[in-house]
């Protein structure tokens, strides 16, 4: 069910009324049911993968509460270990199986099956968030719930279980199982989210998506726009995956749920760290949480450290750990976008970015002092910008391309090749060719108005706020006219689902 | 008192809002020739009913098979139309009027597609009258659709509007106008009983194109699933089903004879199975009409209006034999 059609607009509205018609000590259990019809609407035959794991993970966790209650922490720490075996193990079984048939294939010239496994819908997100609950028993930041219906709805939440945001038991649970009272202004906020979703994913996304399918498609046809290819493919990426965040919680709101957010204008971040602390947050606090701390405080790393201070001395040998814990991250963060080699790529070259940043931290300060740079000025802020944006696009070649090796095609073509007037030559919407100059048009003046709206955002201006303070007219006029550009301006190209959905 | 002002508000908004996207489809819901021929068949009753895709539209003429067979017609067929619109376009003739005969005209290409969603839909939803089949037709097809095509069935147009055409739209809409001046152009006409005759072209200058190829393993079930059911229901209704294949250029016929030959196998079975007619010009009545490129206007085998006006007599002839 695609959270653009008609029938998840009229599911969540049915599923809205339901939720403040019923006795307010059942609305969660309308929540878990809608929430299932959802799940179950998407093919029933994933519905499996989705109980095993809840169950699983809710009966670990109280195991593991028992035993720490009892003293003992060494069973309970087997359990966590079991637990997350479990969750992975279905994970990687599912989604790596093939992958790994593929490179031992290729690597020892053998000639194994690959297996037909049916990829369940949203088991990328709801791993992690089973996962990081075990996590969270284990080291006592939350209880673990004792009514197994309850931590289904926790694991399955309908707005969020395709393409999160991956949630924390402790600050989402018990959002999910209070009550809420019917208030206009949940509801209201709710749309008002909505639309502006709506807006960036059919106007930017899906317009943008043209152009970048046609480039990546055929690399060599339109060879003088590899460098657009990417460029429209960030515009793409931010706007079909924000704008599905902004959907998702815009629903959850509607219910009186408040998501983490997941984006905090991304591309105005200073550097590839500041970058994954406003893209795709709950994915990088996730990882920071459950991989970079548990790595960088283990004991083998604490004797890595010594050995480096050793041999690399105090300053370096400081770092060096820290360096190797976020290759570590980043790998998995690679590994979680896909079986592929190029997402491995692409999560080791942010990695190993954040890395050498982090080793020649030092160097960085000494060169800004002996060139007089205090770090506050307007030109050097503009440049790091630059920089952090240049970087992200780079990575950004092998999440979209087939193969790493597209990717360092493309790469080539974009630094050897320019001819931007082949844009016009690419088929926009039904009408070919004749609509490119429109659509691009679209597009320009789409992401005007993103920028205006990220940058007022980043001073601190609460447009909705702002709006909501203006008279009845002028605020249903201005979302009137947003929802009408959907309408008017709207790619008319095939309709594309939302990228991770697909996860 | 203070939520009653609330909720008169919000009905006060949602009824501007609601005022203002039906402008606006009147404005900008161009008036296609399905607007015609749907409002024609609610509207007048009829013996023979066409359904099928563009060869069908472009190859039967309802006048010409009245001439020979005294039986009136209307051609309903479109590019773009699956077995789910035929469906729901004979059930809503139905309820409308009592036609004796459904005459499907077959196109192997379109059982190895999928119908994409939105526009393929809108073309036959918008122009339903408000109806059992249009609220059956919304639940099975455009539920699924992305929303715009309940906000704004527009939005596909968006991009092409002439302005002094959203005038004229909107008077022909508000007038209730269903005169037909409009939907000629260079190449084709359309005609009163839904027949589009398309003008003679040169065939010296036709460029080969590959047509949707046949391929049973590839075969969207469905649109079987959407025939069945025509077929079931026809019977149900006591109304003759009859499925017809157009005949096809010889040179389009020899350079996918594969796949050519596979779909009049299994559409030959197929149609047997379900106890129908099945007439194939490519087949069993290959000789009963010409394959010379003359007769078409492309490859794909839509034919000039001449020749589709030679056709539909011979189709009448062998129907009415039948």
């Amino acid at each position: 069910m695609s959270l653009v059609s008609n029938l998840f607009l009229l599911f969540v509205a049915a599923a809205v009324i339901v939720y403040y018609l019923v006795p307010a000590r059942w609305q969660w259990l309308v929540l878990l049911g809608f929430s299932y019809i959802y799940y179950i609407a998407g093919g029933i035959k994933y519905v499996g993968f989705l109980l095993f794991s809840t169950l699983v993970t809710w009966m670990i966790a109280l195991l593991i509460e028992k035993e720490e209650t009892a003293g003992k922490h060494k069973r309970a720490r087997k359990f966590v270990i079991l637990g997350l075996i479990l969750n992975f193990g279905m994970l990687g079984l599912i989604k790596y199986t093939n992958f790994a048939v593929e490179n031992l294939n290729a690597l020892f010239h053998m000639n194994l099956r690959g297996m037909e496994i049916l990829l369940p819908l949203g088991i990328s997100f709801y791993t992690f968030q089973s996962s990081g609950y075990i996590l969270d028993v284990y080291w006592k930041r939350c209880k673990a719930e004792h009514n197994p219906l309850k931590y289904a709805l926790f694991v399955s939440f309908f707005p969020q279980i395709l393409q999160g945001p991956i949630g924390r038991y402790s600050r989402l649970a018990h959002q999910l199982y209070d009550s809420h009272k019917f208030e206009s202004r949940n509801i209201t906020r709710g749309l008002e989210r909505i639309l502006w979703g709506f807006f960036k994913k059919m106007i930017l996304a899906d317009w943008s998506a043209v152009f970048v399918d046609a480039i990546f498609d055929n690399p060599d046809q339109y060879a003088g726009l590899a460098i657009f290819g990417v460029l429209f493919y960030t515009i793409q990426l931010y706007a079909d995956f924000s704008g599905g965040m902004d959907v998702v919680i815009g629903i959850a709101s509607m219910f009186g749920i408040e998501l983490d957010e997941n984006f905090t204008r991304p591309f105005f971040a200073t550097s590839i760290t500041d970058f994954w602390h406003r893209w795709h947050i709950t994915l990088g606090t996730w990882m920071k949480d459950y991989v970079f701390y548990p790595v960088t405080l283990s004991g083998w790393m604490k004797n890595f450290g010594r050995w480096a201070k050793k041999v690399f001395g105090k300053k370096t040998g400081r770092t060096l750990p820290i360096c190797l814990s976020n290759l570590i991250v980043f790998f998995v963060v690679g590994v979680w976008h896909g079986a592929a080699w190029k997402y491995i790529i692409y999560g080791m070259y942010n990695g190993i970015i954040i890395a050498f940043s982090g080793l020649m931290a030092g160097n960085y300060k000494e060169w800004k002092k002996k060139l007089n740079i205090t770090g506050k000025e307007n030109w050097y802020y503009i440049f790091m910008i630059i920089r952090s944006f240049v970087l992200v696009n780079i990575s950004w070649f092998f999440d979209r391309a087939d193969t790493v090796g597209q990717a360092f095609h493309m790469m080539k073509l974009a630094v050897t090749r320019f001819t931007p007037s082949e844009l016009l030559l690419i088929p926009a919407g039904r009408e070919g060719t004749a609509f490119t100059p429109y659509a691009l048009l679209i597009l320009a003046v789409g992401c005007v108005i993103l920028f205006v709206v990220s940058v007022l955002q980043e001073r601190g201006v609460r447009i909705r706020e702002s709006l909501s303070r203006c008279s009845l007219p002028v605020t249903v006029a201005v979302y009137f006219c947003l929802l009408l550009s959907i309408g008017f301006f709207g790619s008319t190209a095939a309709v594309r689902g939302f990228i991770y959905a697909q996860f | 008192m203070h939520s009653f002002k609330k909720v008169s508000k919000a009905v006060l908004v949602i009824a501007v809002c609601t005022a203002i996207l039906i402008l606006l489809d009147t404005a900008l819901y161009p008036c296609t020739f399905m607007r015609n021929d749907v409002h024609t068949v609610a509207t007048q009753e009829f013996d023979d009913i066409i359904v099928g895709t563009s060869h069908g539209k472009m190859d039967i003429d309802p006048e010409t098979m009245e001439e020979v067979n005294g039986r009136s017609g209307h051609n309903l067929c479109v590019g773009g139309e699956y077995g789910i619109d035929a469906y729901y376009l004979t059930k809503l003739i139905c309820e409308k009027q009592q036609p004796k005969r459904i005459i499907y005209e077959v196109d192997p290409g379109y059982f190895v597609t999928e119908k994409e969603e939105g526009n393929n839909y809108l073309l036959f939803y918008h122009e339903f009258p408000l109806s059992k089949a249009k609220a059956e037709y919304f639940w099975n097809s455009i539920l699924k659709c992305n929303f715009r095509t309940v906000l704004f069935p527009w939005y596909e147009y968006s991009l092409s509007y002439e302005i002094p055409k959203i005038k004229e739209t909107f008077f022909q809409k508000v007038k209730k106008d269903y005169s037909i001046d409009g939907l000629k152009s260079d190449s084709q006409e359309y005609h009163e009983s839904g027949f589009i005759e398309r003008y003679p072209v040169d065939v010296r200058k036709l460029k080969k194109s590959e047509p949707k190829l046949f391929e049973e393993d590839k075969l969207n079930h469905q649109n079987m699933e959407y025939i069945e059911k025509l077929i079931a229901y026809c019977k149900k209704n006591d109304i003759d089903f009859v499925a017809v294949t157009a005949p096809i250029p010889i040179a389009t016929l020899k350079d996918y004879s594969d796949n050519y030959n596979a779909a009049w196998k299994y559409f030959g079975k197929f149609f047997e199975e379900q106890g129908v007619e099945y007439l194939n010009f490519n087949t069993q009545y290959f000789k009963a009409f010409t394959h010379d490129l003359k007769a078409y206007t492309d490859y794909d085998g839509h034919m000039n209006g001449d020749a589709a006006r030679q056709y539909s007599r011979i189709l009448a002839e062998i129907l009415d034999k039948k």
